[in-house]
This record gives C-alpha cells, structure tokens and sequence, in this order.
C-alpha cells in the first residue's frame, strides 16, 4: 500500500489487511492470440516483430516455465509429429525418445515439416510452437514413456492425421491455454499422461471433444480435479467413451458442458452409471438439469439400474419433477421403479395433466409415501393411472 | 524502474510513429498483461476483456500522435482500457451488472490459483460501482497516482480520494468484516 494512502482515515493495518486481500488476484496472463489480433488490426499483419523483441524485455517472463496441458499435449503431439514425421520412425517409446534428442540439436527447420495441411504450417510458424520446442518441460515431457508410448500410438497418429482433427485443434482456440496453469497442472498428472497413451482416449482425442468450446472455463477446472483425471484413466469409463454414442453426444455442446458438471463428475465414479454411458437413451436422459441435480446421491445413481425409469426420465415433466427432494427420493424407492415398469403409468407420466401435478411439490410428497408405493403394485390401481380424473382428485387429495 | 521502462516506452513509441511495426509490437507486449489483468477486474468477464485491450491497443495506435510524452505511455494506454471497461460496463444491462453469477465468477486463472478467496475478492470488486472499483483498479493493481486516476477518469483529485476511500470502506466491509460507517 502507498505511502500517501495512509493518511486517509483508514489505518495503516486496514489498509495492509485490505492490499493483502486485493493481492489475493494475482496477475493474468493476455491469451496469446492477443497481439496478433492487434497488430493484424494495425498493421494488417499478425506480426513477427514481437517474438524477437519480446524475450530480451521480458527476460524473466519468458525464462517461466511454460505449462502445458491437456490441449498443450495435442499441440506438442502435432509438433513432433510434423517434425518428425507421421508415422513415427521407431516403435514404443523410442520415437518419442528420438524426437526429443532431435529436437535438443535444434535442428527443426521448415523442411521438417511432413504434414501439408496449411493450418499446421501456419502454427509450426507461430511463436506458440517456438515457446514448445524451447521449453525444458517439453523435452522432458517427451522422454516420459507415457506420452512416448501415446505418440507412437496408432490411432492417437490416426486422429492428427485427420485435416477435421488438426483444423479443430488449431482453430479451436485450445493453444491459447498453453500459458494457463491450470492446464499445465492437468498435464502435470501422471495419470493423465497415462490417459494419453490409451487408444480409447486417443479415439476420444479424435472425437472433437477437445474442439468444444468446453475445453474453456469449466472443463479447465474439471482437469485440475484429481479425482476427474483418475476417472478419465478409468478403463470403464474410456471403454465408453470410445462409444460412437457418446461421442457423438459429447459433439453436442450442450451435453459436452455437462460433462463437467460437479454432480456429474461425482457420477462418473459409480460404476453403475459409467455402465449406462454407452446407453443412448440415458445419454439423452442427461441432458435434463434436474436429473444431473439428482446424480449427487448415490441411492438415486442405483435406481437408475431400472430401465423402466430410466426410460421415464427422458420426461420433461419427470425431470422437472426431480427438483422436488421429496419427489426425488420416491423415485429411488425401488417399489416406485417397480411401478415404472408399468406401460400405463409410464404413458401416465408423459401425460400433460400429470406433468402439471408433478409440478405440485405436495403430489410428489403423496407419491413418496408408503401407501401410495404399495398402491403401486395393485393392478386396479395401475388401471386407474389411466384415467386423467385420477390425477385430478390425487392432486386436490394432496393438498 | 519506472524510469526505465518509460524511457524505453518512449523510444518504442517514437519508433512506433515512424511507422515501426516491431516497435508497437513491442509495446504491446510489454503491458498486455497487466492492461488485461485490470480488464479482467473490471470486468469480471475474460472475453470481454480481451475485447476490451485489443480495441484499447488499436485506439492507442490510432492516437499515437496525440501522445504527450511528459507523460507516462503505460498511463496513457491504462486510461483507454479503463475507460473501454467502463463503456461496456455502461453498455451492460442493469441485471447483468448485478447477476450473483458474474459476480461469484471470477476468472478461471482466479479459480486454479487462489481458489475460494480470489473468488470472494473478485465478487466483492464486482459489487462496487465501476467508477469506484476502476478507482480501486486504477490505484491498487495500476498503481497510478490520485492525478493519474483523475486525468482518467476526468474527475478531480480530491474526488479520486474520496471514492477510493469509500470503495476501500466497502471492500473492507465485504471482505474483512469492517464495521459499516455512518
């Protein structure tokens, strides 16, 4: 705190608690695609000035560590393979290994460049991919088996190799996180790099997940997430990733957004649910807010073992529905889900008149009690869902 | 340091002038980050910042020749950012300046370094007016003077002082549990 601030009427101690506070945001790195957006609008040219200007002035800055991470990788993965060329020359880890000493003779030249696809040209020039090959943490990132292993791996080369993939990765925005320590945290665990050198996840890579736009805020602050990265190691969960279904939901943006949702990330750890991610039904199901909501409580993720409810959640008016705790909790009740398995009930449940009284906080509590469970499994009362008074007289008996 | 760096920023922008490419370059890359940084403050919203120091850097070349060198470059360019923050914050809906969600957002850089916290400072700088949190951006985190942040602002000195000092009150309050002043 200045000097001269300590003459308003707050104390020098208030003033100091306040700066420590204050300090508590520390500085933020400008994305890098920045200055080019500046000098493109100035000068009509992204600019090549900077880079050479730029490390004697900001010596210290440029002598940080770059971190890396999950896009980083992809990006690295893109540089070696278009200095080396694809595919790799040796098997396991000795192409990695290789590619590393090659790199430390610093002898990548344009010539090196195997890979015609224009946007990669435009980023092996970029001053990104210099701060990649000059960068310490590259070199040992790249002698790590793990990622020598996720190098060589076929189908990871398949995916750069697809011009769709390399277009996503360049133009998707994801080398502007090369800088964020988030990212480079991510990257930083060994459990990811483990995730890199297995072909579901390297299929995942393929998908487009990593082109979303989810790949921003929150999918950053997912990847910092041990507990998120060890899911992702889960063989499980990348078996079902590697599902068409899945990918091509995590193509949807929506749904790709979800996937980082704190209750959702919590599911992934039942195996249970991992089970039902291959399921399109289900999937679809997801896309409902109230039903992710639901996904925190571990009674309500085995419930979800019925394929009657999970059918019946793919209701608007069920999903609403859920938002009610009490009417939560009765769909966990396994005489409930036995209820479910009942076409009527289940056609009742899309009915509008219901949907309008599943609304009603006061229907879902009658619905949880035990008379109403055990009524469940009555067939005169199953016979009676399909009357539309039933719904009316159930909902002013509520109240 | 200052002095330093102003005498090299003066250089840069002379350079700049004559239509040295590289030179502008350089002077972009030498404050973008801290330009960015205090757009992030003021604005809660990383897109919106950049938004917000790329027009503010294009402004500046526009208006290089109107650049009075007996005064500092980084001051100069500071104004313009601060005042495109507080243009778009203008231009912003009443209920987006107060939306809870913007304001317990914070940046992502907030979240991954300083957790909790950072997203409590962040909310509470949210919370002031944006003439009184530019004040509080202007002085803490741009560390320019009462008559720096005046110029900027076109306000007085003597009213710099009395905003900062309501604004410290304030985030005092939100913060450190201040008791409220009268």
């Amino acid at each position: 705190m200045n000097e001269r601030d300590r003459r308003d009427d707050h104390s020098a101690e208030q003033l100091d608690a306040l700066a420590d506070a204050l300090n508590t945001l520390r500085p933020i790195d400008a994305p890098p695609d920045l200055m080019p957006a500046v000098m493109e609008r100035t000068f009509g040219a992204p600019g090549v000035g900077a880079r050479r200007m730029e490390r004697p002035m900001r010596g210290v800055l440029m002598r940080t560590k770059v971190l890396w991470g999950l896009a980083a990788a992809a990006a690295i993965v893109l540089a070696v393979f278009s200095y080396t060329g694809f595919p790799p020359a040796g098997q396991g880890t000795e192409g990695a290994i290789g590619a590393a000493k090659r790199y430390q003779a610093g002898q990548i030249a344009a010539s090196d460049v195997k890979l015609g696809d224009q946007a990669a040209q435009e980023f092996m020039q970029s001053d990104l991919f210099d701060r990649i090959l000059k960068d310490e943490g590259l070199r040992k990132a790249l002698s790590d088996p793990a990622l020598g292993k996720a190098l060589s791996d076929p189908a990871l080369g398949k995916a750069l190799s697809d011009p769709a993939f390399v277009d996503a990765l360049l133009k998707g925005g994801l080398v502007r996180y090369l800088s964020d320590p988030a990212v480079g945290r991510a990257l930083a665990d060994p459990a990811l790099a483990e995730a890199f050198a297995d072909a579901d996840f390297a299929e995942m890579l393929r998908g487009g997940m990593f082109s979303l736009e989810m790949f921003d805020v929150e999918m950053r602050g997912r990847l910092v997430d041990a507990e998120f990265t060890r899911q992702l190691n889960d063989p499980a969960l990348r078996q079902a990733i590697a599902d068409n279904s899945l990918r091509l939901a995590l193509n949807d943006l929506a749904l790709g957004k979800q996937l980082t949702d704190a209750a959702l990330g919590k599911a992934l750890a039942d195996q249970a649910f991992r089970s039902k991610l291959n399921d399109a039904v289900f999937l679809k199901a997801l896309e409902n807010t109230q039903l992710r909501l639901r996904l925190s409580d571990a009674t309500f993720l085995r419930a979800l073992g019925d394929p009657a409810l999970k059918l019946a959640l793919q209701d608007p008016a069920l999903g609403r529905a859920l938002a009610d705790p009490q009417f939560g909790k009765a769909l966990t009740d396994p005489a409930f889900a036995r209820a479910l398995t009942d076409s009527a009930l289940r056609q009742a449940l899309t009915d509008a008149a219901l949907g309008k009284a599943l609304a009603d906080p006061a229907f879902g509590r009658a619905l949880a009690s035990l008379d109403m469970q055990r009524a469940f499994q009555n067939p005169g009362f199953a016979a009676a869902l399909r009357s539309p008074a039933f719904y009316d007289t159930m909902l002013r008996n509520a109240h | 340091m200052y002095l330093i760096q102003d005498a090299e920023d003066e250089a840069l922008v002379s350079r700049s002038l004559a239509g040295d490419a590289g030179a502008f370059e350089a002077l972009v890359s030498r404050h973008q980050r801290a330009l960015y940084t205090v757009a992030c403050r003021m604005l809660g919203n990383r897109e919106e910042a950049r938004d917000a120091v790329q027009s503010a850097f294009i402004k500046a070349y526009e208006h290089l020749g109107s650049f009075d060198p007996r005064h500092r470059f980084f001051s100069w360019i500071y104004r313009i950012v601060v005042n495109e923050c507080l243009n778009l914050l203008r231009a912003r809906r009443p209920i987006d300046e107060l939306s809870p969600a913007l304001a317990a957002q914070g940046t992502p850089f907030d979240v991954a370094a300083d957790g909790q916290r950072a997203r409590q400072v962040q909310a509470a700088l949210l919370k002031l007016s944006p003439d009184a949190r530019a004040v509080v951006v202007m002085r803490h985190y741009g560390e320019l003077s009462y008559d720096e942040i005046g110029v900027a602002l076109g306000v007085p000195s003597k009213t710099v002082k009395s905003r900062l000092y309501d604004a410290r009150q304030r985030l005092g309050e939100m913060l450190l549990g201040w008791r409220a002043r009268s």
